[in-house]
């Protein structure tokens, strides 16, 4: 089998890689002397993935917000029982997860290897969807999103990204509502699994102490009898996104203890995916590690006014039609620490960061980079989140060491724009 | 190829605890000053580590030492307060990338040592203690944070069950204080107390990595020289006997909450260092430590009432505690449900596919746990206040030979004691506004 390699010369690891004729892609990291080895399975299909052309028919599908989530969870379903107890009998732990880009099952093991993975190839692509599974997932998953709606951090930060998207259906929770997840029948399942379960939009990665080459030719294996056809990449219909925000503030009642806050700043018409995104992320994430991090001024300054404490943050976050940062955390007085943190920003962008402020911050992003690498976990997913949005996880690592300060500074200017910009509160009951 | 821990007497009761492996490219380092859960003192050790964060006399402020941390290729420095049983420990934590995967070679595993012995002999100070602004501000952070556990559910459902349950037991303290008495925690006699801390409590420093225990050895003394006094001696994981006799107590509690919380408490009578601790893991495992465990499958898969619903031991303690977030009007059934669920592996209701299937999920994770430098460190931690170190492959074989008999045994000595319930205020309130 003809496969390639992709080399990190400061990680000192390698990935070996192919592309099966079912368009199927197949990374392996291996690392020896772990005990565990870890393979994850991902569709290129997630929770903003709610509209689109089907294969063959080209017949437009609008679906119910939540149903990636509940493809997977209905995943789970097979003819015999439940796929966790086939996990369970090789001594593998099994699970899965959406996000907004993408879908993934996983499994950990350190005995009956190939066994795992075996399962693991197969359940994904036997979808079972009944009336029957399909109601008693209604019921656990209902509980799922009561789960979350009772975290004042979650509705913050459902409130924040419904203030900042217009259209854009990442301000749709992930798991849907419970309304959404009601209308969902096994028609409307197939439906998405023909569409997004096709191998050509799929990936595995296995990480662990594994032989590259036989691991390929396992999962060459299982997917190359089961004839597929080729097929060309799904159309995904995402609605025009205006610029501005939607909503410049939103605030919301909760049991919680104190008032939180968070503000965001969203990207006017960012990068789908690739290179050029790929650099924005990176570039991103350095501006708000020197402007907001525990080393700023403004952090010492907002800290030492008591307007914030250890678990304020800032992170950024960008897929196709989508780009913002998410700034905040429990303040005593949300207002009053808008109020700094934008006056503060302004500064900033007047001013500029130091040279000295963005070469600290690259240090830092270079060494918790590779502490990362002793996560199988973190190597398998953010390899395959960051291959799905055309980008790689290896090329994160030279790019972070090639940022200027006049490009830091440039995007700085850019991205804390105050017209795009809005505040979710979440105020104690 | 596994890591395998080198111990050191570095000085009274100051042990450091090495191991070497290259499969890691981060060196993990934590050390662990311990003491024993108790009224009086708990508030102010709690506060202790929060202070000593802030900044030390060259690295005065918390942003000193963000810019210093950063400058060391992002080293990650964390503290904070374990509860192991009834024991409360200061926890500071350590972790450097090795030198050989950066582009610069700066000696970060000394570097990181050094740092440690900077923030515990050096803290920041005024007046000879400790400085009264960072004092009053990590107290009151620390109140807040006892009570934001309000916003996540299950877990503060977890801390109200667990004061309940055990009320007047130094375990129904609560790790980072009394909330009261961290509004009076005051400078001078938070450094009188944390000097006191530092010469009598034992002492321990782990150190997980790509490094050399000799060298190690040899930073340690330098950089950690501890004023070590008159160490108290055993400090045990519990200072008392359960309480007998008692009848089962319910607590309900209610909040506008979209979701009911039940969460039931357990007295295991097995602990971590008793010789039936591996069938009391595989109990647990049976009941609800897996998605293939009874309360999984009953509770979630069968009934479809909960989307969560498992067990969990602290077996320093001997308590194992049931949690499920369940529509408020499901209580009845669920409460049976777990019940009926207890009762079943009591009276011998085991699949020979449950017992299999368990051992087989334990294994796993035990040996997953020697990939993740903090659970090496952790169940060695464990260990020891325990004073029963159980090494990863004793524990399998152990977990192998596990019976059903031995599993019965184990659950016919398990106690009910709390219920509590977390709900919302009526019954059918959770559907407002739809």
């Amino acid at each position: 089998m003809a496969w390639q390699t992709m080399y990190s010369q400061l990680l000192e690891e390698r990935v070996v890689f192919t592309r099966l004729p079912s368009g199927l892609e197949v990374f392996v990291m291996p690392r020896p002397g772990f005990q565990k080895r870890y393979a994850v399975f991902s569709a290129r299909y997630g929770s903003i993935d709610n509209r689109f052309r089907r294969p063959g028919t080209g017949q437009e599908l609008e679906v119910p917000d939540g149903i990636a989530h509940f493809l997977e969870h209905q995943l789970f379903e097979d003819e015999e029982g439940h796929v966790f107890n086939s996990f369970a009998a090789l001594g593998a732990s099994v699970n899965a997860y959406t996000s907004h880009t993408m879908t993934s099952y996983l499994f950990s093991t350190t005995d009956n290897f190939e066994a795992a993975l075996d399962r693991l190839l197969d359940f994904v692509q036997a979808p079972h969807f009944t009336p029957e599974g399909v109601q008693k997932e209604i019921g656990i998953i209902e509980q799922e999103i009561r789960m979350y709606q009772d975290q004042p951090r979650h509705r913050l930060g459902m409130n924040l990204l419904e203030a900042l998207y217009h259209a854009h259906p990442v301000r749709i929770d992930i798991a849907g509502t419970v309304e959404s997840i009601r209308r969902i029948d096994p028609e409307t399942l197939y439906a998405c699994y023909d569409t997004f379960y096709h191998p050509s939009n799929m990936a595995v990665f296995v990480v662990g102490d594994v032989d590259p080459e036989a691991v390929l030719a396992q999962v060459e294996a299982d997917v190359g009898p089961r004839g597929y056809a080729p097929r060309p990449p799904v159309e995904r219909l995402y609605p025009e996104e205006p610029p501005g925000v939607a909503q410049d503030r939103v605030e919301a009642v909760l049991p919680a203890a104190r008032p939180l806050y968070a503000l965001g700043f969203k990207d006017a018409g960012a990068p789908a995916g690739g290179p050029a995104w790929l650099r924005r992320d990176v570039v991103t994430s350095l501006v708000l590690a020197a402007a907001l991090g525990k080393s700023s001024r403004l952090y010492q300054e907002l800290y030492d006014a008591d307007l914030v404490d250890d678990g304020f943050g800032a992170r950024y976050q960008a897929g196709p039609g989508y780009g913002h940062s998410v700034i905040g955390g429990e303040t005593r007085d949300p207002d009053e620490l808008h109020r700094r943190l934008m006056e503060g920003l302004a500064r900033l962008a007047g001013e500029g960061l130091a040279e000295e402020d963005l070469r600290r911050v690259q240090r830092q992003a270079v060494g918790e980079f590779v502490q990362f690498f002793d996560s199988l976990e973190f190597i398998a997913n953010g390899f395959l989140y960051y291959h799905f949005l055309g980008a790689s996880l290896f090329a994160y690592l030279d790019q972070l060491q090639e940022v200027t300060v006049e490009e830091a500074n440039r995007r700085l200017r850019e991205h804390f724009d105050p017209d795009r910009a809005a505040v979710s509160i979440v105020r104690p009951a | 190829m596994h890591a395998q821990f080198e111990t050191m007497a570095i000085d009274r009761g100051f042990h450091l605890h090495v191991a070497p492996t290259d499969k890691f490219k981060t060196t993990t380092i934590k050390l662990v000053l311990r003491r024993s859960l108790r009224a009086g003192e708990h508030t102010r050790t709690a506060v202790i580590p929060f202070v000593l964060r802030r900044g030390t006399q060259s690295l005065p402020t918390v942003r000193d030492i963000a810019r210093h941390l950063e400058n060391m290729y992002g080293a990650g420095f964390s503290v904070d307060i374990g509860k192991i049983g009834e024991t409360q420990n200061i926890e500071l934590f350590m972790e450097v990338a090795h030198d050989r995967f950066l582009p610069e070679k700066l000696g970060l595993t000394e570097r990181a040592l050094a740092f440690l012995g900077q923030v515990l002999l050096t803290p920041a100070t005024e007046d000879g203690v400790f400085r009264r602004e960072y004092v009053a501000q990590e107290a009151e952070h620390l109140r807040r944070r006892i009570q934001s556990t309000i916003n996540h559910k299950p877990q503060y459902a977890l801390k109200r069950l667990r004061e309940e349950m055990c009320r007047g037991e130094p375990f129904g303290l609560h790790k980072y204080g009394d909330e009261a008495e961290l509004g009076q925690v005051g400078p001078g006699q938070l450094y009188e107390h944390y000097r006191h801390l530092l010469a009598s409590s034992p002492v321990d420093v782990f150190v997980v990595g790509p490094v050399e225990p000799g060298a190690v050895a040899g930073w340690v003394k330098e950089h950690l020289a501890l004023p070590r006094g008159q160490v108290e001696g055993a400090i045990p994981a519990v200072q008392g006997p359960d309480p007998q006799g008692r009848p089962e107590q319910v607590v309900a509690e209610e909040q506008p909450v979209q979701q009911g919380v039940l969460a039931l408490g357990y007295r295991t009578g097995t602990r971590y260092p008793d010789d039936d601790y591996p069938a009391l893991l595989v109990y647990n495992g049976i009941l609800g430590g897996f998605p293939h465990s009874k309360l999984f499958v009953n509770v979630r898969e069968k009934a479809s009432l909960a989307y969560f619903a498992s067990s969990h031991l602290e077996a320093s303690k001997g308590i194992m505690t049931v949690v499920a977030g369940i529509a408020a009007e499901k209580y009845p059934q669920a409460l049976a449900i777990i019940r009926e669920q207890v009762a079943a592996l009591a009276d011998g209701a085991i699949a020979d596919q449950e017992l299999e299937h368990t051992r087989k999920g334990l294994i796993n994770a035990l040996l997953s746990g020697r990939d993740s430098p903090g659970r090496i460190i952790g169940g060695r931690v464990v260990g020891l206040i325990n004073g029963r170190v159980r090494p990863v492959p004793a524990l399998i074989e152990e977990i192998r030979a596990v019976t059903r008999d031995d599993v019965v045994r184990v659950a016919q000595r398990v106690r009910p004691d709390t219920v509590y319930f977390l709900r919302s205020p009526a019954a059918g309130a959770e559907e407002e506004g739809h």
